[in-house]
């Protein structure tokens, strides 16, 4: 019985770097090739053999930005996957020849960047793309993929986050709205409502997705099942061992990994748990019913007879939760 | 005996006392260069980091005069008005003093209270004008500024400059020549003032004395007057700096008695120190020194609670002037009452229970000891708000007073008066001393002085103005205990007893200063401030709107962790108060009200 793993690229190459992007990036074109070399000889290291390879994610940077001939040289060295096969795209560099691309070589999932429907927001971010151009991605997107995501960025201060035009909704399946963090800790005073159609379900804090349409990539990073990252940057779980890329571009290497104990396991199932519809597992908290009974007076969970779920309330002040909780 | 000086160095803080302490032990040859480490005297780190001294240590140095060996005995005295009395009976054990005063500032607050103390203890004054290599010094404004303003001749005061050794033989030469020798008679039975003391792990309590007549060995029996205990002596020596045991000591000398005393609990600084079979009579200035400042001190972590009390107990053995009880509070758990000198005493204890003995503590409001009278005809001593009875069953409050002293350039005068005022001070008099220096005399409410009294006077004076004062007994008081409720219960730590014609500004203002230390929680925190069952102000930390974690993808959830992580680590220095979190720091900011 092979064991499931899901696999992640990294493609750290970007037109323009992003101010709000924490993912390693460069801006490098040239040395794309080379980097693609460096991968995928990291990848045909990796030893398949006792995995089933469940879902592919390349993200970046902008996997958009590889050629279809660079794609196909990265698929020949890559494990054979009958699920979800993801690629991050951004507006201006979607083309139809790419979309057909991606389509012959097995991708089956595409993630739009398009960040914001208000031109203004747009250009604060730095982003190369107007409104116009992201519509048409998307739409060109609609037409190869039958499972299409986007990405959006919400609570930047003085800019009104704009709701997806009903056209678009349209086309999409899958909605992942981030919330403007300082230092990855979200403290800032903004929080904007978000308003989507009910068929788009709140599945995770920050992502919405239709019914069968959540992203079963990143599913996998938040339920603790096994995944390897290929990549400056990426980062793997393996063995119960978290282990990670070096972010140097053309000469990273693997650092060393961390063993995880059963409490930083448990303590990761209820963080990552309670940012889940599904919620937390009511076992792994131990000795917590004061705790749990205080936030269920001030409606922050909700409890099932075996799990507890954080309410619409609670979903914005996990980490509190969480502090209560562990 | 006539070639032993006994001396002490006094000066404002800064003036370079122990400086010019370094500079003799290292001519004197007490002290090899290579083994200087700056200002030896002040052995504590944290006294170094404060560049202050606290404890005493008295040192021997010989130094060859003219062909004989001379005995300089130096006793390094503290510098802060929380340690007077300390400083009086250190002063107690010589007969001169070199009063440091540097040439760039002149006399100072703490330069005269130090000069008139030493005077009282009739000690030979030997002035000195330190820091002549900055470009700022004026010696001559210096010298007259001394003579006028102590009254002391300051014409043949050597112009030093201790940091670059500049001079240091003139001082040298000048204790010799101008200090007195000690007097006494070795053949009387012993008569050693205590005047210092400290514990050491092996020998117990380590007492620092200065013999006036006798002489004391090994396997004397001593007695102390005060206490009335009798010890047997096991060591005696004297310190160079290091301890140097010695045969025996003799009238005239500086040294240490060690006698198999468990703590330094058992004797009391200031005692006279005699032998048991005959015994001599007192010497006088012998007082009983008591706290004044109060404060509950409590571990954060209430399993913290043992170690706590080690620490305290370990802090113990050394000062004999910490007091602590146990007390038990509903907000904070088990913890304990501690009495202090000062302010300063308490901030160098607390500091040293977070660094020494890595603990992390609540301080809850420092207060002073008030008498209350009940209406059934009791007297309570009361210095933990907590513990007063019921306002019904209260007849009067009495509080303790204190005469302050501040000396200003005129021109802050207004904006002093107007502080001591408002602080509930009654003004008494005003000496001009010269053209540049004013004293003012105030009767003023010790707890209206505890807190920030000084950095107040300091901000509203440019930092020229200095102050003194001590005890001046206790008055009748309208006062109040205003409670602080969160979310709708009365936490107990934070009650205050306040002045009636205040409290309701207090409350607001202490409402309004806990919403901003208190951060935003999962819901709302209402606090109220009430005297009696009545609310007199109101504010609310408004619930968290947001505190969560950003996306959570590209698997990186090490990272995740880590900061959440140190949210947490954040968490432990909070305080869980029923529902509501405060942090720990909060019980000492409200106080800045």
């Amino acid at each position: 019985m092979k064991k499931p793993l899901s696999v992640y690229v990294h493609i750290p190459f970007c037109e323009r770097r992003c101010g709000y992007c924490d993912f390693v990036s460069c801006t490098a074109l040239n040395q794309i090739d080379k980097y693609l070399q460096h991968i995928c000889a990291e990848i045909k290291n990796f030893n398949f053999q006792d995995y089933q390879v469940k879902t592919i994610y390349l993200g970046g940077g902008t996997p958009s930005l590889l050629t279809p001939e660079q794609l196909e040289t990265l698929f020949k060295c890559l494990p054979p996957c009958n699920g979800e096969v993801t690629i991050e795209a951004n507006p201006n560099s979607l083309t139809d020849v790419k979309c057909a691309a991606y389509r012959r070589l097995g991708i089956n999932r595409i993630s739009i960047g398009v960040q914001s429907f208000d031109l203004a927001t747009l250009r604060d971010l730095g982003r190369l793309h107007d409104v116009k151009q992201a519509i048409d991605a998307i739409k060109t997107a609609h037409k190869y993929f039958d499972n299409v995501s986007i990405d959006l960025i919400k609570d930047i201060p003085n800019h009104p986050f704009v709701t997806p035009p009903a056209d678009v909704l349209a086309m999409i399946q899958h909605i992942s709205i981030y919330a403007l963090t300082k230092d990855d800790h979200c403290v800032l005073e903004t929080d904007e409502p978000v308003n989507l159609p009910a068929d788009f379900i709140r599945y995770e804090v920050s992502n919405y997705a239709r019914k069968g349409y959540e992203s079963k990539h990143n599913l996998v990073y938040w339920t603790g099942g096994e995944y390897i990252g290929f990549g400056a940057g990426a980062h793997s779980l393996l063995n119960n061992q978290r282990f990670c890329n070096s972010n140097d571009i053309l000469t990273y290497h693997r650092e060393p990994g961390i063993e995880r104990t059963p409490e930083v396991i448990r303590e990761e199932q209820i963080m990552l748990g309670l940012r889940l519809r599904s919620g937390v597992a009511r076992d792994l908290l131990h000795n917590k019913e004061t705790e749990i009974k205080l936030l269920q007076e001030y409606g922050l969970i909700r409890l099932t007879p075996t799990n507890i779920i954080a309410t619409e309330a609670g979903l914005k002040v996990l980490n509190q939760i969480w502090l209560k909780l562990v | 005996m006539k070639r032993i000086r006994n001396f002490c160095i006094v000066a404002h803080i800064d003036h370079g006392k122990s400086t010019l302490a370094d500079r003799l032990l290292e001519i004197t040859g007490t002290v090899a260069k290579r083994d200087m480490e700056a200002q030896l005297l002040d052995s504590m780190d944290l006294e170094r980091e404060r560049g202050i001294t606290i404890k005493l240590t008295p040192t021997r140095m010989l130094y060859n005069y003219k062909g004989e060996e001379y005995v300089l005995n130096l006793i390094d005295t503290p510098g802060h008005v929380d340690f007077t009395y300390e400083v009086s009976r250190s002063l107690a054990a010589c007969e001169g003093a070199i009063l440091i005063v540097d040439a760039t500032q002149g006399v100072e607050a703490q330069t005269l209270s130090n000069a008139y103390l030493a005077i009282d203890n009739h000690l030979e004054i030997l002035p000195v004008i330190n820091k002549i290599d900055l470009p700022a010094a004026d010696v001559e404004r210096v010298r007259t500024e001394i003579e006028q303003v102590i009254g002391i001749p300051a014409g043949l005061a050597p112009a030093i400059s201790a940091k670059n050794g500049t001079n240091i033989d003139q001082v040298l030469e000048q204790i010799i020549e101008l200090l007195p020798a000690p007097t006494g008679d070795e053949n009387q039975p012993l008569k050693a003032l205590l005047f210092d003391c400290y514990y050491n792990n092996f020998l117990g309590a380590v007492c620092l004395v200065r013999l006036f007549d006798g002489q004391v060995k090994v396997g004397d029996k001593i007695k102390m007057l005060a206490t009335n205990k009798e010890f047997e002596v096991t060591e005696v020596g004297f310190f160079t700096p290091k301890q140097t045991p010695c045969e025996i000591l003799s009238a005239g000398d500086v040294g240490y008695i060690c006698a198999s005393i468990k703590t330094v609990s058992e004797i009391k600084i200031g005692d006279t120190i005699t032998s048991a079979e005959m015994p001599c009579e007192p010497l006088p200035g012998y007082k009983e020194v008591l706290p004044v400042v109060f404060t509950g001190i409590y571990p954060i972590a209430g399993d913290k609670y043992g170690e706590l009390k080690d620490a305290l107990e370990k802090l113990k053995l050394n000062d004999a002037s910490l007091e602590f009880t146990k007390e038990t509070s509903t907000a904070l758990g088990f913890g304990f009452r501690v009495g202090f000198l000062g302010l300063l005493h308490m901030e160098i204890i607390t500091e040293r229970l977070e660094r020494e003995f890595n603990l992390d503590i609540i301080t809850t409001a420092p207060s002073v000891n008030y008498i209350v009278h009940t209406n059934d005809g009791r007297t309570l001593n009361v210095s933990n708000p907590s513990n007063l009875p019921k306002a019904v069953e209260i007849d009067y409050y009495e509080e303790p007073i204190v005469a302050l002293k501040m000396w200003t350039p005129p021109e802050y005068i207004g904006a002093l008066m107007d502080l001591a005022t408002n602080k509930r001070g009654v003004f008494v008099d005003m000496q001009h001393l010269d053209n540049n220096r004013t004293l003012l005399n105030f009767k003023i409410p010790l707890n209206e002085i505890v807190y920030d009294f000084f950095d107040r006077m300091k901000s509203c004076s440019h930092g020229y103005a200095s102050l003194d004062y001590e005890a001046a007994g206790y008055q009748r008081a309208e006062l109040v205990k205003m409670d602080i409720l969160l979310n709708g219960k009365i936490c107990d730590a934070l009650s205050l007893i306040v002045h009636e014609s205040v409290a309701y500004q207090k409350g607001k203002a202490l409402a309004e200063r806990l919403k901003d230390i208190i951060p935003r929680q999962m819901f709302e925190v209402p606090i109220q401030a009430a005297i009696g069952g009545k609310i007199i102000a109101r504010e609310t930390v408004k619930a968290l709107r947001k505190d969560v974690l950003a996306k959570c993808y590209g698997g990186d959830i090490t990272r995740k962790m880590k900061l959440l992580e140190k949210q947490r680590a954040g968490k432990k220095k909070m305080r869980m108060l029923g529902n509501v979190e405060i942090p720990s720091e909060a019980f000492v900011e409200i106080l800045k009200i």
